[in-house]
């Protein structure tokens, strides 16, 4: 009975996957290509692994069938999200997601990204977020008619850099990352036997391991993601992950309990992040920045649990800030500077933030003209470095 | 960044352990097992022998010991399922402790599946 479900269903499958490459839009601009070229190569591969569940004599003897299925799962989980995240995005590019493309075009030229830029599509329902695989980045609709949150792009610009695979020239970031997760691991792990020998509450090794899986599966990676992001574009990042956490946080000192959660407590982000700015020269900044912090988080009320230093203490955030400096460096990627300019994507962002202090009932009239003429000059540029390749 | 782009990375890194799994699998019931197929038998022992390691800085090895760890199953020992396949032991006991494994990893792929809202 599976085994003729299973020649049916792939055989059908693959009919869908054919007609997925089909649905690839041919007018778009040459921006999307690698997107549409990574569709075109991941569907057939697929296809090529449909055929062979289909006829390969492996599967005729029945004793296989829960391989075969698991592995027809997982093709038809890719070709599912192939078709509703990637070939949607091609399908609804529009004149607003040419833009973005413009401008993150541009942001990566100026910090020296290593890697292959990635297309921004408008269509995501969840905020910022990547899918390195893809490397596709996909903000809200229209995002692009402001400037306090586009700094995030920049923590996205990381993930594909921890996920790419026999790249020579990303690998020291890879293997800093690797190093430091280990720290991080050691230090957890060593609180659990601590915590063993001396009798303590059931409850606390379940938080230890759950802190422990949140570390290892997901926390570094985005305390790597926040640092990047300041040490390339500077203090806009942290004014924009303030600006997150107060419009869309949950609680500032929140920890795990019994499961891992996906991000870290937003304080202590926020006390990576200056760490991080003290280390490149934006003490200043980072002052100004804490005080704001603190004073917010003051006024909602909210008080760390006796916990949470020690599931976030201070010297191992430090040790991570120090790590994705030497990780960013160790790529070659452009250090923001201090002498900021206002003629560059990080620039702007920055000036951004330092007038919507000066004057924030001013700063939305400020904001229209200037995202005007951001995207005027990240378009020029595009179109000038298309004349040159 | 949401949780769909997180969980998207470590999908992979699950998805392509889960593929490893079948395919050692799939070599070890077939009667005459195919020499290429032997390089991924050596490289999943090496990777479960490994997770005795307590400070390892691998990233795979970090994530597979806390898979198996939060997903308890009985009789199920990575370690020596590990030991068992470095040695060629493709009895019933090596069989039955990959299909442990192979549903530890289905389990988590799917979970991430809903928590990436689709894929």
């Amino acid at each position: 009975m599976i085994s003729s479900y299973l020649t049916g269903s792939i055989a059908q499958m693959i009919e869908r996957a054919r007609a997925m490459t089909g649905n690839i839009p041919r007018n778009l601009p040459r921006t999307y290509d690698a997107l549409a070229q990574t569709c075109r190569t991941n569907i057939n591969t697929l296809i090529g692994q449909l055929k062979w569940l289909k006829d390969d004599s492996v599967f005729a003897n029945l004793l296989n069938q829960p391989e075969r299925v698991r592995k027809f799962k997982r093709i038809v989980s890719e070709l599912d999200f192939l078709e509703t995240v990637a070939l949607v995005a091609l399908k609804k590019a529009e004149n607003e997601d040419h833009q973005l493309n413009a401008l993150l075009d541009r942001a990566c030229r100026e910090i020296s990204y290593p890697s292959p830029i990635p297309v921004v599509t408008t269509l995501s329902q969840n905020y910022f977020h990547i899918y390195p695989d893809l490397r596709l980045l996909c903000v809200p609709l229209i995002e692009g008619s402001f400037l306090l949150h586009l700094p995030d792009l920049y923590h996205e610009l990381a993930h594909p850099l921890l996920s790419e695979v026999n790249d020579p020239l990303v690998e020291p970031f890879q293997k800093q990352f690797a190093s430091t997760l280990r720290e991080c691991l050691v230090y957890v792990r060593a609180e659990q036997t601590k915590n063993d020998r001396r009798n303590a509450p059931a409850k606390n090794r379940f938080m230890l391991r759950a802190w422990e899986s949140s570390w290892a599966k997901f926390w570094l990676t985005e305390f790597y993601c926040d640092l990047f992001a300041v040490f390339v574009v500077g203090p806009a990042f942290a004014w924009s992950h303030l600006h997150l956490a107060v419009k869309r946080g949950g609680d500032a000192y929140g920890l795990p309990e019994f499961s891992p959660t996906s991000h870290p407590a937003d304080d202590a982000r926020m006390r990576a992040m200056l760490y991080g700015l003290e280390l490149i020269g934006f003490s200043e900044d980072g002052k100004r920045i804490k005080q704001a912090w603190s004073q917010i988080n003051e006024s909602l009320g909210t008080r760390p649990e006796p916990e949470y230093s020690w599931c976030y203490p201070n010297e191992l955030l430090k040790r991570i800030a120090s790590d994705t400096l030497a990780a960013t460096r160790a790529i070659n990627c452009q250090i923001v500077s201090t002498e900021g300019s206002s003629d560059t994507v990080g620039g702007c962002l920055n000036l951004a933030w330092n007038k919507f202090w000066a004057d924030p009932a001013i700063f939305p009239q400020w904001e229209k003209s200037e995202v005007k003429r951001l995207f005027e000059f990240c378009l020029q540029k595009a179109a000038h470095v298309a004349t040159l390749t | 960044m949401s949780d769909s782009g997180l969980y998207s990375g470590l999908y992979a890194t699950v998805r392509d352990m889960a593929e490893l799994v079948d395919s050692v699998l799939l070599t070890i019931k077939s009667a005459s097992p195919p020499a290429s197929n032997d390089l991924q038998r050596q490289r999943l022992a090496s990777l479960l022998v490994r997770l005795s390691e307590p400070d390892s800085a691998d990233l795979t090895i970090n994530i597979l010991g806390i898979l198996v760890r939060d997903a308890p199953r009985p009789g199920f020992d990575p370690i020596r399922l590990g030991q068992r396949l470095l040695k060629h032991e493709f009895g019933a006991e090596s069989i039955n402790g990959l299909e442990a494994l192979a549903s530890i990893l289905e389990q988590e792929r799917v979970g991430m599946l809903s928590k990436m809202g689709g894929r």
